[in-house]
Order: structure tokens, then C-alpha cells, then sequence
């Protein structure tokens, strides 16, 4: 781990109590973010990325919960470990979260303008409080700030929504920015505008960016690393041009050749996510993965390196196998 | 197999009146669908792609007649649909299926899967229940479920199997047209390529014609055969996918094409999307609908001014939003600390990219003359001063359709070289 | 390779000719067939009753037959044909239900009182008959329990230290009249289960009717129809029924004609809503893009979900209208001859009370079991058909 790492995230493994079972939904995650770097989280339906986005600053309910073990390190200090009053400290503060849906982050009883200067007087004392919500709204490209700070969230469209919650976030001027699929519930055009807006903002205030999606378009966008996850576990990881141009990971080459519209014959992945309750033994993906062998159902397969700073969870990437056997179709 | 379309629409419209006060005041208009023209053929898959609100719903539900449309002529199979009768709008309910998007809301949790999936049957009175159980059975098989799953219930399943029990629903009565309202839209990537797989298997193996109904653009790329292009109500172009795919004619299908990010980051330029919303469909904007957004927008023919394209259209933006209301002195005052008028002036000119100098005089006095007045709170005057110079023929006149290529049209005033 | 397979042979649904299907055929579920069954058998005997039997003799055995118990059968047949044969076919609900009862004792054991109360009150009564007035022996004790030596009336039992001591005979005692009051009580239940059964009938299917047209039309109906429920709800059936009786005389039937026709605006309240929530639900307009009819929405989407709410409320009605009419009694409003556990209650409370404490200690903890027993199970049916709980 380096020390130079804004957020550094490891071995964190949470588990959630149900009715069916113990469900794993984080397993031995381990990942950094350093200062102003934007950094992906990957992965589809149950790939456990938006619990380890709630998990970094404890947002998850612990019944159900529970964070079996690991760590999470931001500017040096375990967030795990930390009692509640200094966890609200940090939240919103230094660490601001955004989420998929704007509805629930907007208190529907108060006007926009309202919310934004309330979060600003959460962390600090400001008698200009009005002011420096208008010019939040302002720096998120709204076009009327006055105007919109006025009406109440039922009143405006999705994208304006977002940007308001973008602004809540930024009130406190936070280090880091936890953004869960924050543009999904949008169309197309909105979310390249939320997009670009975002890449500025980030740009400007050299922040700290943790994305969380399942949208490789995205990714592509506005990631300079990514991490893929699956099951709950990683699967590769590497800076963005590398993961994407030239997937390493079984699973994230089926990913990309399963998106649709790239000139290529999509080939759909076949199988199915594995039971949360009931998961595979050895590599999770191994059910569903085209070249796996005997040795891939027993062990859990470590992170090999695939080539300077990136690496892959595939056994055809340690030392025993050849890992352009990957390359055919079948093993 | 004849060569008439299965499904050719013409003109088709579909308004909302909105009313106000007790005795139903009608207030204005939302023109959801303005006079949409497609065909589809049978064994066909035509995309429909556009923005949300731009009215492809609409399209969908005025099309089968699930909403009566405001105007138009719909024909299925060389029938009047808008004319059909009771017995024979009950056949076209049986032979034009809709796929929603969202298969958990089209469930009834109290009812299993398999009583969902043979409700059709039993709706169009087939009483027999062993054979409706056998047909449900069978067709569960068929789009990749096991014939038990008939005794679950829906919410035991993941959004992708919803979505195929969904599927299987709709092809039970054997239909010849099926329309698909964003059928995929909100699953995993993964899970919306084997439905995807699916649809494409299903309908070739049945000889379905499909209108594919969606917002994204990639997921139509992959699957539907020709697409149409919508916009606020309006089809903006059509033709065979790859061909408006590879050369979009109209400007916002371009520019939609270049909100798609490419997934391989190193062909990745940042794109430069379309700025501002949608317009308000009850209030839209006269000639080109688009034109209040385009990047494009034609600059009239008799333009006497020496100015540079970028610059006219960086005032014909500012000209546009004192038009359509949507900036104010006020507005802009409070978006600055200390609201001189000089500050106001550099802060619109910095807003809509105004450059200090036009490099004409007339222009550079016509646009000195409008600051004044916008500072002085007068709004229309400044649209005045701003005059014909500042005006888009776009705005005057609605584009028909033109010719791009064979088979392919945009509606666009644009000559499509350019 | 995603499951699917290529046409090998022709799908089933293939081989179905849609222009020979004939259109609408008519297939009423069974529960159907059993109540129509039950109707024509009951609206039978009533005629032979009405016509052929003379007035003033017994139809059956020593029964008179009067109208509220014609009314208690008709309102029987359709308890038991919508109520609980349904619950044979739909096995997700059945075992829900079950599942319920089995975790939660205090429901089984309502459950358990309530049927007890149900088989007595209807095939008790006939078996016990009418209590027999022994005016020689009032005030007879609980069996083996002595009374005060003040209470008037012979003994049947031993005396023992000068007090009388009860027997088998009479085990819960008896009262001024020397009625027996075992065969009090099982009156008593019939009384309940006739009062219950009938207004819940009349609610529920007004109630039913009502909501289902204001949901379902919409617009100037549903205005209207709610205007007038909310009218009527300010309506005090309790003042209503007071009035009645005195212009007229006090009834049983009364007493149920009035609840019945007063108190059903809550349930339709209840009945609206849920109507035009499914009314707007996914799953309805995918049927109407299959071709439903209205009637094929009603039947299969709006009545099953309505059902549940429907139970909830009445249930609760019934349990009020249990305590009103205790109330009623207490108050001497009701008639006499029907020997309702209010009624006891209230005979017994004379002069010689608390000293004849088991005349009133019987009706009164069988009308508060009752009474806790429904509310108990009106939760219960929240409980299992509130759709948040679906698993």
C-alpha cells in the first residue's frame, strides 16, 4: 500500500444475515484511490460494488451487515475502526456520496436552494450560506441558479435533479467523491452531460473520484483505473485503456464482447449469476468461463500480474499456465 | 409474402389536451406525436430511438391502439386499424403484441407464472385449462426456462428471466407483429445480450416483425435491421442501421451517435454533447423542431454580415434564449456578486461564448445594441436589434423528409454533403 | 447456447386455429356452482316454507324458521362458497394463512374459539334447543361451586355448611328463570354468529359493489358515490337503530338491517382504493394490450386483490357490532326473546348481583373472548395480506 493513497481499501470483506442465509457480498477487496484520480468500480448485479461504496463510510445498516474483516484507510486513519461522531465528521465533509436515484437524496418539503445551503451550514459556520449554495449551483452548469433554487425537486427532470445533488455534495468541498451509478436512471444526452459535467468539476477541484457502475460506456469516459468485480471479488484490475482496449480476465472479455452495437458479433454470456447464498467453490467465475479447468474449481485463484500495474484473478496468468491459451474459444 | 409493409403508419398523430378549472378550460396542447410516417415489413426489426419524451411510447400506444390517436392512418396486414370493429380489434389484439419495459410491473404477484403466461390464451377464450397448460409449458422451454417454473411465482425470478417469462407472454397467441417498449433497458449487460439473443432467435424462428422501441442507441445498432430517429414528436431520420449509423444525415442524430462513448478508450474523444433540455412538447419550437439545439443551424441565405459560422451561432444562441424566455437581466444579475451592467454584459458574453469582436461592424453593433437593451431589462428589444440577421431559416419552415441515400431520409434543410 | 431451440418441431402454440376458437365461453369458478347450488336449495326450502308449511308450525324439528335465520343460511352458503372454499384451490394463500396461524398462538387459539363459537351457535343451538325455564330453581350455582345462602330457589344439588352447592346437571349454574346456563350461552353464540354473518354479508356485498363501480368508472360516478359515503358515514347507526326501536319495536333483524345498511362506507372506502390502485397497475395494462375486457379485469385482477382488504375491514366492523349490541341490550333497546350474551348480561345485573356472579361472568368473558377473538384475527388477516408481506 502506498502512502500516498488518499483512500486505500483492503482486504474488506462484508456479509449481510437474510432469511435464505448468509450472503458474501464483499469478499478480500483490496483497491486505492489517490488524490484527484478517478477510479471505477465494475460490475454487474451482485457484484457486490455499490455495498463496497456504502461500506466505505459505514453507510450500510450492521444488522443486517457486518464487515467480517479488513480495512478501510482514509488519509491514514481506519474508517472500520472509528465511532460514529467522527465518522459524520467525515461524511459529507471529506468523503461525498451521490446516488442512483436523485428522489432520495432531495428532501421533497424544502426547496433545492434550501437543502444546498442546509448542507453547507452541516459543516461549518456560514452566514453566507445562500450565496455559496447559488454559485454551487452555478459551477454545476444549472442555467437559471436562481430560478431552480426556488422550486421544489417534484418540479424539476431528472438531469437538474442530479446536478442539485452534485452540488450538495460538493457544498463542503470533500476529498473524495463516492458516485454510485449516478447517471443510470437518466437517458443518453443527460448522462453525457452529467458525465462531462463531472469530468470538470473534477478536473477544477483536483477531486478524488470513486465511480461505481455497471456501465462500460461510462467507464470508458472517465476512469483512469478500473476495477472489475464479480460475485463479490476482483477480477481484474489496471488503468483504463489497458482493462478495456485488452481485457485480461475471462470474465471481462465476455463483459465487453456481450456489450452490444460495437461492430462485433455479440456473443452473449452464457450461464447465470451465481446464488448469492450458495456460491461456487474456487473462482466464482468458473461455472460460466469457457477455459476453466479442474484446478479452477478447487482454488480460489490469486491476483496474477498481467503487466505493469495491472493484474488479473486467473489462474492462466500465474506461472503454471499460458495465458494466451485464453485467446482461442474453448480451453 | 406480399411486398406491402405489415405495418405502415402515415401522418399518425396523438395530442393531450390540458385542462384547467372545474369545467375542463383547455389550456394548451401536448403534441406527443406530430405526424410520425414509418413502415415495417414483415420479418423486420425497425428500431424507434430517441430521447425520453420525444414520444416513441406514444408511437407505440397510438399504434395499437391502446390510445386512440389524434389523427392519422395506421394499416396492419392492408387493414384500416383506426376502423377496425370490436371482433376485429380483438384480432389485432391477438396478432400485435406489446413487450413492456419493466416485466416485474406487468406481473401480477398474486397469479404464477404460468397462469400469467397463458392469460392471453384464456382472454381470447381458449377454456380448455390442460391445454393452455400445455402450451405454457412448452413455450416456457422455448425461451429458456424449465416447464416447473409454470408453478412460481414471478418475483422468484432475476430481472432477465422476468423478462423472458415476459417475452414468452407475448408470443403465446402466435402473433405476427410484436412491439417492444425498451425491452432491456435497465438489465446487466450480460443478462441484456442473451435477451437480446433470445428476441433475435424467436423472431427468426417465428417470423416476427418487431418495432423495437429504445433509448439506446448501441442496443439498436446490434439488433434492429432500419431505424428511425425521433425527436420532440417527430421522426428526424430513417434508413437500414448502418447506413445512418455511418452517415448520419441530421444533426441530432449525430449528435446522439456522439453521446455514445466508444468502449475502447483509445478511440475515445471526448464528446461535446447537446447542450440545453428538451423543449416543453405542449410548447415547441416553430419550423425545425431541433433547432433551438443544433450545433448546425442554417444561417439565412441572404446573410449580408461577414461573420464567422461559430460566432453567428454563438449570438444566435443568445438570440434563441431571450426568445424563448429563458434568461433574464434578473437571472443573470444574481448570478454575479456585484451586478454592474458592464459585469452583466461580460457575463452574457461569456455565457453564450460572444466573442468581443465579430469582425463586422454592422454585426458588432447590431449585438452592442441588444446588450444595451438586455441590460436595460428590455428583452424583446434586444430579439429586435438582433433582427433578420439573426435569424435561421430552421425556424421558419418545417424540414420534410429528403432523400440522403436509397432508402435512406432525413428531415433536415440542410443539403446532407454539408 | 441461451436455451432456445430451433424450431424441431412445431410449438404448441403454434397449432392453435384462433379463427375457430370460439369467442367468450362462460366458466364460473366452483365456487360459483357452490353457492348457486346453496342459493336455489335454501331460496327452495324458504318457499316451501312460506307456501306449503302453515303458519306458526315448526318447520323443522321445533324450528320456526323465522326470517333471520333464513337469512343466517343464505348468508352461511355464501360465507362458506366465497369465504373458505376458495381457499381449497389457491394454495399460496392457504398456506400462508397456515403458516400464520401455526407461528402465532394467540391467532390459532382466536381461530380455534371462533370456530367453536361458529359450529355451536349454528348446529349447537338446533341440537341444545331453546333454554327451558325451571322457575323452581334460579340461581342454581357453577357446578360443585356454593352460592350465597341468600339467593332465593330451591337447591338440586347437596347443601353443604347451608349453602347449595351446584352439579353436572346445570354446570355453569342457571339464572333468575332456571334456564340452564350452558343453553344460554350456545343461544348466545347463535345470536352472535347470526348477527355477524348477515351484517357482514350485507356489508360486504354492498361495500364490494359500491367501491368496485367508484374505482372502477371513475370520474362523475366515483364522485358522487364518494360524496355519498362520506354522507352516510357520519350517519350514527347506534342512534339510528335507537329510534327504530322505539318507533317500531326492538329487533334482531332490526339491529342487522340497520348496521348492515349504515356501516358499510369504511369498507367501500377501503374496496375504491384498492380497486384504482390495480386499476393503474402494470399488469392490467398488459392485459389490455392482450385484448382484456373490463369484465376479465375485474374478475381476475381486481376482485382477488380486493378480497383481502374486504376481510380486514369487516372483520373489524363485526367486532364492534358485537359490543354494540351487548351495549343495546344493556340498555333494554333490544328484544327480549333473543337471548344474546348481552342480554344475559344484562337480566343478570338485577338486584341480587354480584351475588349471582356466574350469570354474568359466562356471557361476559364468552362476548370478550369473541370480540378480542375477531379483532385478533381481523390483524392476523392484515398481517398475511398486506402485499408488503409478500415474500
Amino acid at each position: 500500500m502506498s502512502d500516498s493513497s488518499l483512500l486505500s481499501v483492503s482486504d474488506l470483506t462484508v456479509e449481510f444475515d437474510t432469511p435464505q442465509g448468509t450472503i458474501r457480498a464483499v469478499e478480500e477487496l483490496s483497491f486505492e484511490v489517490s488524490p484527484g484520480e478517478v477510479v471505477c468500480l465494475v460490475g454487474e448485479s451482485g457484484s457486490g460494488k455499490t455495498v463496497a461504496g456504502e461500506t466505505l463510510t459505514r453507510l450500510v445498516p450492521t444488522p443486517p451487515g457486518r464487515i467480517v474483516e479488513g480495512a478501510v484507510r482514509f488519509e491514514g486513519r481506519d474508517l472500520t475502526s472509528l465511532d460514529e461522531s467522527d465518522l459524520t465528521s467525515i461524511r459529507g465533509d471529506r468523503i461525498a456520496h451521490v446516488f442512483q436515484n436523485p428522489q432520495g437524496a432531495l428532501d421533497p418539503a424544502y426547496t433545492v436552494g434550501e437543502q444546498v445551503a442546509e448542507t453547507i451550514h452541516l459543516h461549518e459556520d456560514a452566514p453566507d450560506a445562500r450565496e455559496r449554495a447559488l454559485s454551487l449551483l452555478d459551477q454545476v452548469d444549472l442555467p437559471r441558479p436562481t430560478n431552480v433554487a426556488e422550486k421544489y425537486p417534484h418540479e424539476l427532470s431528472g438531469g437538474i435533479k442530479q446536478r442539485v445533488v452534485l452540488a450538495t455534495a460538493l457544498a463542503a468541498d470533500p476529498d473524495l467523491l463516492v458516485a454510485d451509478e449516478p447517471t443510470t436512471a437518466l437517458d443518453v444526452v443527460t448522462q453525457a452531460q452529467i458525465l462531462r459535467l463531472l469530468a470538470d468539476l473534477q478536473r477544477e477541484r483536483d477531486l478524488a473520484v470513486l465511480f461505481v457502475t455497471h456501465d462500460l460506456g461510462v467507464v470508458s469516459q472517465i476512469a483512469d483505473r478500473v476495477v472489475v468485480l464479480y460475485a463479490g471479488r476482483v477480477m481484474e484490475r489496471g488503468p483504463v485503456t489497458e482493462v478495456l482496449g485488452d481485457p485480461a480476465h475471462p470474465y471481462t472479455r465476455a463483459l465487453l464482447a456481450s456489450h452490444p452495437g460495437r461492430g462485433e458479433s455479440m456473443t452473449p454470456l452464457r450461464g447465470t449469476f451465481p446464488d448469492p447464498v450458495d456460491r461456487p467453490d474456487g473462482c466464482l467465475f468458473h461455472p460460466r468461463c469457457p477455459h476453466a479447468v479442474e484446478e479452477c474449481r478447487e482454488t480460489v485463484p490469486a491476483e496474477h500480474d498481467v503487466s505493469w500495474k495491472r493484474s488479473a484473478a486467473c489462474l492462466y496468468y500465474g506461472d503454471d499456465y499460458d495465458a494466451e491459451r485464453l485467446d482461442g474459444d474453448r480451453a | 409474402m406480399s411486398d406491402a409493409p405489415l405495418l405502415s403508419v402515415r401522418d399518425l398523430k396523438k395530442e393531450y389536451p390540458v385542462t384547467e378549472g372545474l369545467l375542463g378550460r383547455e389550456v394548451e396542447r401536448v403534441r406527443a406525436v406530430d405526424g410520425v410516417d414509418f413502415d415495417l415489413a414483415g420479418g423486420e426489426t425497425l428500431g424507434l430511438v430517441g430521447e425520453s419524451g420525444c414520444g416513441k411510447s406514444t408511437v407505440a400506444s397510438t399504434t395499437l391502439r391502446l390510445e386512440e390517436p389524434t389523427a392519422g392512418r395506421i394499416r396492419f396486414d392492408g387493414e384500416d386499424v383506426c376502423a377496425y370493429d370490436r371482433s376485429s380489434l380483438q384480432r389485432f389484439r391477438r396478432r400485435a403484441q406489446l413487450v413492456f419495459q419493466h416485466a416485474t410491473a406487468t406481473f401480477n404477484p398474486r397469479m404464477s407464472v404460468g397462469e400469467t403466461v397463458a392469460e392471453p390464451l384464456l382472454i381470447h377464450g381458449m377454456a380448455d385449462a390442460d391445454r393452455r397448460r400445455a402450451i405454457v409449458e412448452d413455450i416456457l422451454e422455448r425461451v429458456g426456462l424449465a416447464p416447473d417454473d409454470a408453478d412460481r411465482y414471478p418475483h422468484e425470478f432475476s430481472g432477465g428471466q422476468q423478462q423472458r417469462i415476459a417475452l414468452a407472454r407475448s408470443l403465446v397467441l402466435d402473433p405476427d407483429l410484436l412491439v417492444a417498449d425498451e425491452p432491456v433497458s435497465g438489465l446487466d449487460v450480460s443478462v441484456q445480450a442473451s435477451v437480446l439473443q433470445l428476441m433475435a432467435d424467436l423472431q427468426e424462428a417465428f417470423d416476427l416483425s418487431i418495432l423495437f422501441i429504445s433509448h439506446d442507441m448501441s442496443v439498436v445498432r446490434e439488433f434492429c435491421d432500419r431505424v428511425a430517429v425521433m425527436y420532440l414528436g417527430e421522426i428526424v431520420e430513417r434508413g437500414p442501421v448502418e447506413d445512418v449509423f455511418e452517415r448520419p444525415a441530421h444533426p441530432y442524430t449525430r449528435a446522439l451517435l456522439e453521446t455514445i462513448p466508444e468502449i475502447d478508450p483509445a478511440t475515445n474523444a471526448s464528446p461535446s454533447p447537446i447542450t440545453g433540455d428538451v423543449p416543453d412538447p405542449a410548447n415547441p419550437p416553430s419550423g425545425c423542431r431541433f433547432h433551438t439545439r443544433c450545433p448546425v443551424v442554417l444561417r439565412p441565405d441572404d446573410l449580408e454580415l461577414d461573420v464567422d459560422r461559430e460566432h453567428w451561432r454563438a449570438v444566435y444562441g443568445f438570440r434563441l434564449a431571450l426568445e424563448r424566455d429563458s434568461i433574464d437581466r434578473a437571472a443573470v444579475a444574481d448570478r454575479i456578486a456585484d451586478p454592474t451592467d458592464a459585469a452583466i454584459r461580460a457575463e452574457v458574453r461569456e455565457s453564450f461564448g460572444l466573442p468581443a469582436e465579430l469582425g463586422d461592424d454592422r454585426a458588432d453593433a447590431m449585438l452592442a445594441d441588444a446588450l444595451d437593451a438586455f441590460v436595460a431589462g428590455d428583452e424583446d428589444a434586444a430579439v429586435a436589434r438582433l433582427g433578420e440577421a439573426f435569424v435561421s431559416p430552421c425556424e421558419r419552415t418545417r424540414p420534410a423528409p429528403a432523400a440522403v441515400e436509397r432508402d435512406h431520409d432525413a428531415a433536415c434543410l440542410r443539403d446532407p454533403e454539408s | 447456447m441461451s436455451g432456445t431451440s430451433e424450431s424441431r418441431d412445431q410449438p404448441l402454440f403454434r397449432s392453435v386455429d384462433w379463427d375457430r376458437q370460439t369467442g367468450r365461453t362462460w366458466s364460473p369458478a366452483p365456487s360459483t356452482w357452490f353457492v348457486l347450488a346453496g342459493l336455489l336449495a335454501v331460496g327452495a326450502s324458504f318457499l316451501y316454507d312460506a307456501v306449503v308449511v302453515p303458519v306458526d308450525r315448526p318447520l323443522l324439528g321445533s324450528w320456526k324458521a323465522p326470517l333471520v335465520d333464513w337469512l343466517l343460511l343464505v348468508s352461511l352458503v355464501l360465507f362458506v362458497g366465497y369465504g373458505l372454499l376458495p381457499l381449497a384451490t389457491r394454495h399460496r394463500t392457504r398456506k400462508r394463512l397456515w403458516n400464520h396461524v401455526r407461528r402465532h398462538p394467540t391467532v390459532a387459539t382466536s381461530v380455534g374459539w371462533l370456530v367453536v363459537v361458529l359450529l355451536l351457535g349454528t348446529v349447537g343451538s338446533v341440537l341444545l334447543g331453546t333454554p327451558v325455564k325451571h322457575t323452581a330453581i334460579p340461581y342454581q350455582p357453577p357446578a360443585f361451586l356454593p352460592r350465597n345462602p341468600y339467593l332465593p330457589g330451591e337447591c338440586v344439588g347437596a347443601v353443604a355448611d347451608g349453602r347449595c352447592r351446584g352439579t353436572l346437571s346445570y354446570p355453569l349454574g342457571t339464572n333468575v328463570y332456571g334456564e340452564d346456563l350452558v343453553t344460554l350461552l350456545v343461544s348466545g353464540m347463535r345470536v352472535a354468529v347470526t348477527l355477524s354473518l348477515v351484517t357482514a354479508t350485507i356489508i360486504v356485498a354492498v361495500a364490494t359493489t359500491v367501491g368496485t363501480v367508484a374505482g372502477f368508472v371513475g370520474g362523475r360516478v366515483d364522485a358522487a358515490l364518494t360524496s355519498y359515503v362520506n354522507l352516510q358515514r357520519t350517519v350514527p347507526a347506534f342512534l339510528v337503530y335507537v329510534v327504530f326501536a322505539f318507533l317500531t319495536k326492538p329487533s334482531l333483524l332490526g339491529l342487522i338491517v340497520v348496521f348492515g345498511l349504515l356501516n358499510w362506507g369504511g369498507v367501500a372506502n377501503v374496496v375504491r382504493s384498492e380497486v384504482q390502485a390495480v386499476r393503474e397497475a402494470g399488469y392490467v395494462r398488459a392485459a389490455r394490450s392482450a385484448g382484456a375486457g373490463r369484465i376479465h379485469v375485474l374478475r381476475h385482477h381486481v376482485l382477488p386483490s380486493v378480497s383481502g382488504g374486504v376481510a380486514v375491514a369487516t372483520t373489524r366492523q363485526v367486532a364492534s357490532l358485537i359490543l354494540v349490541e351487548a351495549a343495546i341490550s344493556y340498555l333494554e333497546l333490544n328484544d327480549v326473546m333473543v337471548r344474546s350474551w348481552g342480554e344475559i348480561v344484562a337480566s343478570g345485573m338485577g338486584q341480587w348481583f354480584p351475588l349471582n356472579w356466574w350469570v354474568v361472568a359466562a356471557p361476559g368473558l364468552a362476548l370478550v373472548s369473541t370480540v378480542v377473538a375477531v379483532s385478533v384475527v381481523g390483524d392476523a388477516l392484515r398481517d398475511v395480506f398486506d402485499p408488503r408481506g409478500v415474500p
